[in-house]
């Protein structure tokens, strides 16, 4: 799926063209009619009950391309938009096309667990492999940051109020890169230091100058204290 | 009812009563997570309404034919009956904690009884419609009871028994004041003039 180019929240509006071209090949039948669906995609951080108007004025086609006024839209709210196009010559063409409309204030986004073991590649200078592979392997990382979880929630009961107390800490694999990190944000630096730390134990030049346990030591600090 | 606001901008929430609070907590108390400060200020809230009998209500009662008791429980959607502050009426009662009254006179009387009960409220939830004077005049009373809980916690990076005791002592005479006030039907002035003791012969209670 491709992606418009972000559109401000209401008021405004603007009007987006879809080419079919390359479905159409080099038949050059033009678009006769077709229909434009606005639903909020399932990654949308942001609702918008009302979707379906964001539609301003009735779609038309020309040659390849169709187009459509789209507007009003909900700040933060990333749209999915579906167009079913019928060619002259009685095809049924589709296309599915991305549309984000931009934030108000400060872009918020939650960082992701693959995000969160880039952060502590870096750390861990271990971002470009000198020996095609990297050190430590995504595997590694991420028992690191399950044991952070549970060191969290030892220490940090209340990061998981909203997860739930009597249930299981969560855990990670590979397959969860794309999941935002499950803990208050304010939390994310700290795991990255675990992570460092804990991959750091087993290099034995870090773990001897102490690097390593420093890591550590920061992780548990900044759990309980402000200053850190 | 409007409340007054501090930045009419920022209002995040439907419930600007309670998002003044959250935004007062979290604005102050460094690496305090949500969800804690919502736990507090429900806990805060409740023991206000606990202590101080803020929200009291005057109650009809009917007990049928051979029926003994009557449960106040649940007021309505919103508010529980958490003390029976008096039962007036024929017979004799006893309160049954937190909300049911039990005729207890012997031989049992028969017939119906009627009567009127002063019953103390509060919340059901956080969902409940708070009367509107909760934050706009007992605030800092519930600001204080949900920063003494916050300070109290062991091993946090905001934990601080000396604020907690302040925080504490503050939301006790907060919640004196509101209980003070509620007793003299929520008048807050000097109280009803009274004559002196010695008018009619005996000591003023």
């Amino acid at each position: 799926m491709t992606d418009f180019s972000p559109i401000p929240p209401a008021p405004a509006t603007d009007s987006f063209v879809v080419d079919f071209a390359a479905q159409l090949g080099g038949s050059g039948a033009p678009l006769t009619s077709g229909a434009w669906v606005v639903s909020v995609a399932p990654a949308s951080p942001v609702a918008d009950a009302s979707a379906g108007s964001r539609i301003l004025a009735a779609p038309t086609y020309s040659g390849s391309k169709t187009s459509a006024r789209l507007g009003n839209m909900v700040a933060g709210c990333l749209y999915a938009i579906a167009v079913t196009v019928t060619s002259s010559d009685g095809r049924t063409l589709t296309e599915s096309v991305g549309l984000e409309c931009t934030s108000v204030g400060p872009k918020q986004a939650l960082p992701s667990i693959g995000r969160m073991l880039s952060d502590a590649r870096a750390m861990l200078n271990d971002t470009v492999p000198i020996t095609g592979s990297t050190r430590y392997t995504d595997t590694d990382l991420l028992q690191a940051f399950n044991s952070a979880l549970f060191e969290v929630r030892a220490k940090r009961p209340d990061a998981f109020l909203a997860i739930g107390l009597r249930s299981y800490v969560p855990m990670y694999d590979t397959a969860d890169m794309a999941e935002p990190f499950p803990l208050n944000q304010i939390f994310y630096p700290l795991c990255v230091n675990y992570i460092v730390g804990k991959s750091e134990l087993r290099e034995d030049e870090f773990a001897a100058e102490g690097r390593a346990v420093a890591m550590l030591n920061k992780f548990v600090t900044g759990l309980l204290q402000v200053a850190s | 009812m409007p409340l007054p606001a501090y930045d009419e901008q920022n209002y995040l929430g439907e419930d600007p009563g309670l998002t003044r609070l959250y935004d007062n907590v979290q604005a102050s108390v460094p690496g305090v997570l949500e969800p804690v400060v919502k736990m507090m200020a429900w806990n805060a809230i409740e023991e206000f309404y606990w202590r101080s009998t803020w929200r009291r209500e005057l109650l009809n009662w009917c007990m049928p034919d051979k029926v003994t008791c009557v449960d106040f429980n649940p007021f309505d959607g919103n508010w529980l009956v958490t003390w029976v502050l008096d039962v007036y009426g024929h017979g004799q009662y006893t309160v049954r904690p937190p909300s049911m009254i039990v005729d207890i006179g012997t031989p049992p009387v028969s017939g119906v009884r009627e009567g009127k009960a002063l019953v103390a409220l509060k919340p059901v939830s956080l969902d409940a419609e708070f009367d509107p004077q909760l934050f706009m005049n007992w605030f800092e009373t519930i600001l204080d009871g949900t920063l003494y809980r916050l300070y109290l916690q062991p091993a946090k990076p905001y934990s601080s028994p000396q604020l907690a005791s302040a925080h504490a002592r503050q939301f006790r005479v907060g919640c004196q004041r509101a209980r003070a006030i509620a007793q003299k039907q929520y008048t807050n002035g000097t109280g009803r003039w009274t004559f002196g003791y010695f008018a009619d012969g005996r000591r003023k209670s």
